[in-house]
């Protein structure tokens, strides 16, 4: 954690450089045949959706870990993992409608898989940030269930456009994708996993020193 | 219509490709992509502020409570 921390600064000074860029090569892509101009909503939808299964996944493997061995360390990258998961998953449910919008003339179809299990997903972090926040004593184990469950939904999120017909685009166009297209992507993709891993850093470090807090009081109170 | 808008629906779910010339859009899309940038940089940016502002507090009061306890 301390060199993590050490390297806190360096890591956001390239996360930095990352953003500022993005939008330029953003611009200078080409615009997508059938979608137009906002297909380049693309370029940072899936970035984020990128982020928030990474989150899920450091979430469902901590809450494993934390179940196993009972590592306050473990618990404290769990938490830090759902309330990112929460955070760039708004950013998902945000401009994905955006993009339905002008791509298929509606903001949300609930019949569409991939958006229903998006949205279910999200929803079980929200509720694992709300089980920790008032669930009282115990809630860490309760909640680490739910991050279990929250990790079991990737594949299915993922693989949903495979396997069941929906308006989304497959996941298959990312390998398709002209070179011109797919820098920006990937730029995108690699901005959004640096400023993940520059946040996990920053909200673990909180949630260590809200522990730390917790047991100085105790000591005060003894 | 119908047949050729499936056959586009079906194509922009296949694959992207780069076009040839700008076709004249129905609904403005800038507002649409300038909106989801626009939340991007908002969600961000106030996360980025909200954690700065939660962890500075945290610090501070243990800072505060370890100094009372060194004290007694």
């Amino acid at each position: 954690m301390r060199l993590a921390t050490r390297l806190l600064p360096l890591l956001l000074l390239v996360t930095a450089v990352f953003f500022i860029r993005a939008p330029f090569l953003i611009k200078a892509a080409p615009i997508e045949s059938t979608m137009g101009v906002v297909q380049k909503i693309f370029y940072f939808h899936v970035p984020a959706a990128a982020a928030t299964f990474l989150g899920a996944t450091v979430c469902g493997i901590a809450s494993i870990l934390f179940l196993w061995r009972r590592r306050p360390m473990a618990d404290h990258v769990a938490v830090s993992a759902a309330e990112l998961v929460v955070t760039f998953g708004v950013i998902v449910l945000i401009t994905g409608p955006l993009w339905a919008r002008k791509a298929w003339g509606i903001w949300w179809e609930w019949r569409d898989v991939r958006l229903t299990t998006t949205f279910v997903m999200w929803t079980t972090f929200a509720a694992y940030l709300l089980l920790r926040r008032f669930g009282g004593p115990g809630s860490n184990i309760m909640a680490a269930a739910f991050g279990l469950f929250g990790m079991a939904l990737v594949p299915i999120v993922y693989q949903s456009v495979s396997y069941w017909n929906t308006l989304h685009p497959k996941a298959t166009v990312v390998r398709t994708l002209p070179p011109e297209m797919a820098g920006p992507l990937w730029w995108g993709i690699t901005a959004f996993v640096l400023l993940f891993t520059a946040l996990m850093i920053v909200r673990v470090r909180l949630e260590a020193g809200r522990a730390a807090l917790e047991d100085a009081y105790v000591e005060l109170e003894d | 219509m119908s047949n050729s808008k499936t056959e586009l629906q079906a194509q922009a779910q296949e694959g992207f490709v780069p076009a040839t010339s700008i076709t004249t859009e129905s609904l403005p899309a800038t507002p649409l992509l300038y909106s989801a940038y626009g939340a991007v940089w908002v969600i961000l940016i106030l996360y980025v502020f909200v954690l700065a502002r939660r962890l500075t507090r945290v610090e501070r009061d243990l800072r505060d409570v370890s100094a009372r306890i060194a004290k007694r």
